[in-house]
């Protein structure tokens, strides 16, 4: 009976944490936040796991659902999709759902409510959902799985190659551990991506966060935690940066910029961290032998 | 619009004519095919190509001129956009964009991503995620992007203005200018999307089917600068996916849709009128020579009805139809309608 008790306890305060559950039984992270995908920022996450029932996240009413080249509707590569608006002021999609699957005369949904099947719809090139939250309080699209239950993960990121590129100038440098460089303003960027346990092919998937450490002190730091409205462009919140200047190259890039700082005369000591959402965390260290 | 009464006429495949036998609305019109296209076979010999029609019956489409002869017959990759002049036939994972002419030859590669629409002669893409729109020239050159943090759902263009509005209610107004200014959320009801819009040709008239408890039909009219709403409908239940709505040719009409509804609203009459029909709206298109709309519906047994309807709400013309695959468009007063593999031509002609 007891055992009961504990086991119930624990499902209360675990929903009271999260605000949302997984909008399926069995997930498989394909994709996440913040990924590079051209023109625009990635501003969902993917979820694989074969073909199951796709669930309303929490309490809400299905404010919106369009169907693949239906007619009146504008071309969408979410394919067959459904948005619902829910309390707390969220909003979420979910994009690819098979066709003819939707629940698209269930208005209200409960958490839990199956509101229609993983699909391949529109860009997805197989069974793959894709879900997104918006904040409609601070208009922001917010990293979705700062509000899900912890998917859990033990493979760190990796961080392939650092670079620096002195201000004014294109030359780019591919830092080495130690590295003989004249004094002055450079801009850092570096190939970073994580890896998921979860899939049987090599997944690249982005980071949560990543920070730039100068001489030990915190320079600067990345994280994906929402993406927001800056004049024309949807830019990430951290860094204020559009998807084309933050990935250096196009499409599938994983080049990202860092920041600009100023190296002085001397040695300087240079870490670059990057963490998933599980905690796993990976760094690299640089010297720069730096001359006037 | 002066009052038009029409006649079409000629007799020309007579099987094709027992296939369409008319149920008369009205006795005084006479409605009969002239001419049949089969898409998948088309006339051989060189097109006409200064009166290029396109067309999309299915997973096929092209380009085929008054008498027939086709200019080029192919088969859809994932979806097509296609005006008079030019086709973009495009896969589902899109890394750019093929502009071809309507005769096939290449024109342009445009390097984007997304799925390409054209409204008239411009043409739009929509990024992947549903939340930028972006507007391009044949040759490639981006003209403007916006991107917002929700995602649209309807849109409408004229030659100088471009509307969009979006699933939180905003709608963005972008001038000759190219220059984006966010218009209004209507806020007029608990939830305020904007299901459909519509500018009118000189962009002094826009229209919108907005929110949700209620859902509104709503006109706006442009007054030093600004568009103030002049006219309101509410309707009796709320839709939550996109609306047809959109002006005739000359801006007499604004024409829309609501479920099982075809309405019209009359901007000289000021009077605005519905039609009931047998099933959900799945296809409308405006002959602007007649002012007939004709429109598809499809009911939930899966049955199909083609309809032609006056301006004034009264139907002038019902068939059923068996084909899922439904084509309608008019140029240079013929209206060509088509289904399964084939297109039907209609002349019409004055009294």
């Amino acid at each position: 009976m007891k055992k009961y008790f504990v086991i119930l306890l624990l499902l209360i305060t675990t929903s009271a944490l999260f605000p949302l559950q997984w909008p399926v039984e069995k997930w498989v992270l394909q994709s996440t936040f913040g990924e590079n995908r051209g023109n625009h920022y990635h501003t969902g996450i993917g979820i694989g796991g074969g073909e199951q029932k796709v669930l309303s996240v929490a309490d809400g009413e299905i404010v919106y659902y369009q169907e693949e080249n239906a007619f009146s509707s504008l071309p969408s590569e979410l394919g067959n999709f459904i948005i619902i608006e829910h309390e707390r002021e969220l909003r979420t999609t979910y994009a690819n759902l098979k066709k003819d699957s939707l629940e698209k005369n269930s208005i209200k949904v409960k958490s839990g409510d199956k509101i229609a099947l993983i699909g391949d719809s529109g860009a997805s090139s197989g069974p793959n959902l894709h879900f997104e939250v918006v904040d409609l309080e601070l208009n922001e699209i917010v990293n979705p799985l700062m509000l899900l239950p912890p998917a859990g993960d033990r493979t760190k990121p990796s961080i392939k190659e650092v670079f620096i590129e002195m201000a004014g100038t294109k030359e780019e440098i591919k830092l080495l551990n130690r590295n003989n460089i004249k004094a002055g303003k450079y801009d850092f960027s570096a190939v970073i991506y994580d890896t998921s346990e979860y899939v049987d092919y090599f997944c690249q998937l982005a980071p949560y966060k990543i920070n730039v450490y100068i001489n030990g002190e915190e320079a600067a730091v990345i994280s994906y935690n929402s993406i927001k409205k800056d004049d024309k462009s949807l830019v990430l919140s951290s860094n204020m940066k559009k998807v084309s200047d933050y990935y250096k190259n196009t499409l599938n890039s994983w080049h990202v910029y860092l920041g600009q700082f100023d190296i002085s005369a001397g040695v300087v000591r240079v870490e670059i961290a990057a963490s998933d959402f599980a905690g796993n965390e990976a760094a690299k260290e640089f010297l720069l032998i730096s001359q006037k | 619009m002066k009052k038009k009464r029409k006649k079409i006429s000629l007799l020309f495949f007579l099987i094709i004519y027992i296939f369409l036998a008319p149920e008369y609305e009205n006795n005084s019109i006479k409605f009969s095919p002239v001419r049949v296209v089969n898409a998948l076979k088309p006339v051989k010999g060189e097109a006409d190509k200064d009166s290029l029609i396109p067309f999309r019956l299915g997973q096929v489409f092209g380009y085929f001129d008054r008498n027939g002869k086709a200019s080029i017959v192919d088969n859809v990759f994932y979806n097509i956009a296609q005006n008079k002049h030019y086709f973009i036939n495009y896969t589902a994972v899109t890394e750019n964009l093929v502009v071809n002419k309507n005769d096939g030859r290449f024109v342009s590669n445009i390097k984007t991503s997304g799925y390409p629409f054209f409204i008239k002669e411009r043409l739009f893409v929509i990024s992947a995620n549903s939340k930028m729109i972006s507007e391009w020239s044949i040759e490639g050159e981006n003209i403007f992007s916006y991107e917002n943090e929700s995602e649209i759902i309807s849109s409408d263009a004229n030659t100088d203005t471009f509307i969009a509005g979006f699933i939180d209610g905003t709608v963005i107004v972008s001038d000759k200018d190219k220059k984006i200014e966010k218009l209004m959320k209507p806020e007029l009801s608990r939830i305020n999307a904007v299901y459909g819009l519509a500018i009118s040709g000189d962009s002094e008239l826009l229209a919108m089917i907005t929110g949700i408890d209620p859902q509104y039909m709503i006109i706006m009219k442009k007054k030093h600068n600004q568009y103030s709403r002049i006219y309101t409908y509410q309707f009796s239940n709320n839709l939550r996916s996109s609306r047809y709505i959109t002006f005739s040719d000359d801006d007499r009409y604004l024409f829309f849709e609501s479920e099982n509804i075809f309405y019209c609203y009359d901007f000289i009459s000021k009077n605005l009128v519905s039609t009931p029909l047998e099933g959900r709206i799945t296809a409308i298109h405006f002959i602007p020579e007649s002012g007939f709309s004709a429109v598809k519906t499809e009911n939930q047994a899966g049955q199909s009805y083609f309809y032609l309807i006056y301006p004034d709400s009264r139907i002038m013309y019902k068939k059923k139809i068996e084909s899922d695959n439904v084509y309608m468009n008019s140029s240079d007063g013929r209206f060509y309608f088509g289904t399964g593999s084939y297109i039907y031509t209609l002349d019409m002609l004055d009294d």
